[in-house]
């Protein structure tokens, strides 16, 4: 009896190594990946940071970026500041996208076309909508000439080429461009709610502000504090498509733009200051992004 | 069980106050609609202008004359490059977006489905840790690496080489790992145990019966991958200068002519038109199949 057992248990032992040596060969390629790209450039990120000309620098490299934080004019700052702007645009389409998706789930008239049509700018080249919204904002653009219309005497301002107008202008593209954001994720749990909730709602004389925001928004919680959680990952990734527009000129800057110059045509005494600021920003975000998943974790998940 | 009338009765039966609401969201949603069409349209519309006259007339201007010949002109204008030897055709442009599209995608779309497979089928050693460690780097806010991926890229011999496109691509990392685990989950071990019964490898059961079952979330990811990476012009742009798409080099194109204003913009506007049929086509016959299959943290399978 005993010798059965241990043979049962060598043969268990033994299939899980061939088991384990499979799915190692299995997701070797991603293996690497994770340990080159992401574990050995984070780390070797992190020892940049302290370099400078390939040697150890102690920490000059912060000082140079606090001296550029503390001068006139700082790039830095206004890439901070214009971060957290286009961090606002995003919790307002957040929230926008909660009541979209709603009204798509509840079909209103003719929502495949305008879900089709609002996924459009998602689709093709970001080059096509900019060169349009150029185009359409410019001195003798588009929109100029139809306020020429009621107003002769209207002088339009070149918005993209003045520091007090360009960044809130492209805030207004972000908020026309990116109406679908989160949607698909939105439609996908909406549609897995069973209906019979809304049926009972509706027999208790349920309007629709209550049934989307005392009903569907709790039963949603689990995937928009997800994405909540994600949006708060990368809120120093956000950002307009400053390249397209002014190239950071204006000060239209923002932290990850500011991030794609030092490492764009640029050379190691550049990367090092990327490297450096990483490293302040990951400190900063790290307490942010635990309290925020600490609080997520409190919220009690609906099963349906 | 609900049947498909009654589904769709309680989505679409609405009350006196309800039909003002959704009225009022139908009228701002149609002018959202139109102030895209509309732009889009007279965009359209201007690619048949000449380039003196669309200098001369404003956007909502029709052409005089309308010049068919620009669309095939943009074939020869739209040339991107510093000199003869680094120079790429608007169809080169448009070859290396295909190729470039159609490897990440699929390598993109494969990736989690491998980590997915082997997190809910296999019991190996080493899981509880390699499942730990990818939930904890999910949410770990890593900024400032730019600057060392740029160097590793150089010291690996990656940058400017068409190996880049495939050596980078196997992210494992993805949420959607978990979305292909828990659609594997959920299928049956009936075929899986029936094929060991037949001798057939574990490579075979994979690849032969399993990936097979959960195909529609495979080519779900895969459109919404291709759509993406057709327009990605910052990796092109960043680390393979010689291979450029049709996103970077229509972006590298504009701003080159932008501060001389010397561009044929009617030309240039029919190669970002022409750029964007792809993915349009694309998403006009797979728009379903993505909304009906995606939905975060479980996919119909």
């Amino acid at each position: 009896m005993e010798t059965m057992v241990t043979k049962k248990r060598t043969m268990g032992q033994a299939k899980k190594l061939k088991d384990t040596i499979f799915v190692y060969c299995l997701i070797a390629l991603p293996l690497i990946e994770f340990f080159t790209i992401y574990v050995y450039v984070n780390i070797d990120s992190f020892f940049l940071a302290f370099q400078r000309g390939g040697k150890f620098a102690g920490l000059e490299n912060f000082k140079m970026l606090w001296d550029e934080i503390r001068a006139d004019n700082s790039t830095i700052l206004v890439a901070i500041k214009n971060t957290f702007i286009y961090f606002g645009a995003d919790l307002i389409l957040f929230v926008w996208s909660i009541f979209l998706s709603y009204f798509f789930y509840k079909k209103i008239l003719g929502y495949k076309f305008f879900r089709f049509v609002l996924y459009i700018p998602a689709i093709i080249s970001p080059v096509v909508f900019v060169v349009l919204f150029k185009n359409l904002t410019s001195v003798n653009g588009a929109i100029a000439l139809i306020i020429k219309n009621f107003n002769p005497d209207f002088r339009m301002p070149n918005l993209l080429a003045r520091s007090e107008t360009a960044t809130w202008t492209m805030v207004v593209y972000v908020l026309w461009m990116g109406w679908t954001k989160n949607m698909l994720y939105l439609g996908g749990s909406l549609a897995r709610i069973p209906l019979e909730v809304l049926e009972s709602a509706r027999l208790d004389g349920v309007g629709p502000w209550v049934e989307l925001t005392k009903i569907l928004v709790p039963l949603l919680l689990p995937t928009l504090s997800t994405l909540l959680l994600l949006d708060v990952v990368g809120i120093l990734s956000s950002s307009g498509p400053i390249l397209l527009f002014t190239k950071g000129d204006y000060n239209t800057t923002t932290i990850s733009y500011w991030m794609f110059t030092l490492v764009y045509n640029t050379g190691d005494d550049q990367y090092v200051k990327a490297s450096a600021a990483g490293v302040c920003l990951t400190l900063i975000m790290f307490p942010v992004v635990y309290t925020m998943r600490w609080l997520i974790g409190k919220i009690d998940s609906i099963e349906y | 069980m609900f049947g498909r009338e009654k589904e769709q009765n309680i989505l679409t039966q609405r009350d006196g106050a309800e039909k003002v609401i959704f009225g009022i969201v139908f009228t701002i949603i149609s002018i959202q609609i139109l102030t895209i069409l509309i732009p889009l349209g007279f965009m359209l519309m201007n690619t048949f202008k000449g380039r003196m006259e669309f200098n001369v007339t404003n956007l909502w201007t029709p052409p005089k004359n309308w010049l068919f010949k620009n669309w095939g002109e943009s074939f020869k204008y739209l040339v991107v490059g510093d000199s003869k030897a680094t120079e790429v055709s608007f169809i080169g442009m448009v070859w290396n977006s295909l190729w470039q599209t159609c490897v990440r995608a699929t390598i993109l779309s494969l990736t989690p489905m491998l980590v997915g497979y082997v997190y809910a089928r296999y019991d190996f050693y080493g899981k509880k840790a390699v499942m730990a460690v990818h939930l904890f780097t999910m949410t770990l806010p890593l900024f400032g690496s730019g600057g060392a991926y740029m160097k590793f890229i150089h010291d690996v011999g990656l940058f400017d080489s068409p190996l880049y496109f495939i050596l980078t691509s196997w992210n494992g990392r993805s949420p959607s790992v978990f979305i292909y685990s828990a659609a594997f989950t959920g299928l049956s071990h009936a075929y899986k145990e029936a094929a060991e019964l037949d001798g057939a490898s574990r490579l075979r059961i994979f690849f032969s019966i399993e990936a097979r079952m959960v195909a529609p979330i495979f080519w779900t990811f895969f459109i919404n991958n291709t759509l993406g990476l057709w327009n990605d012009y910052l990796n092109v742009l960043l680390y393979q200068p010689s291979f450029t798409n049709l996103s970077t080099g229509l972006y590298l194109f504009g701003s080159k002519f932008e501060k001389s204003g010397n561009m044929h913009t009617p030309i240039y506007w029919c190669g970002l038109i022409i750029g964007s049929i792809p993915p349009l086509v694309l998403f006009g016959f797979s728009s379903d199949l993505i909304f009906k299959n995606m939905a975060l943290g479980g996919l119909k399978g």
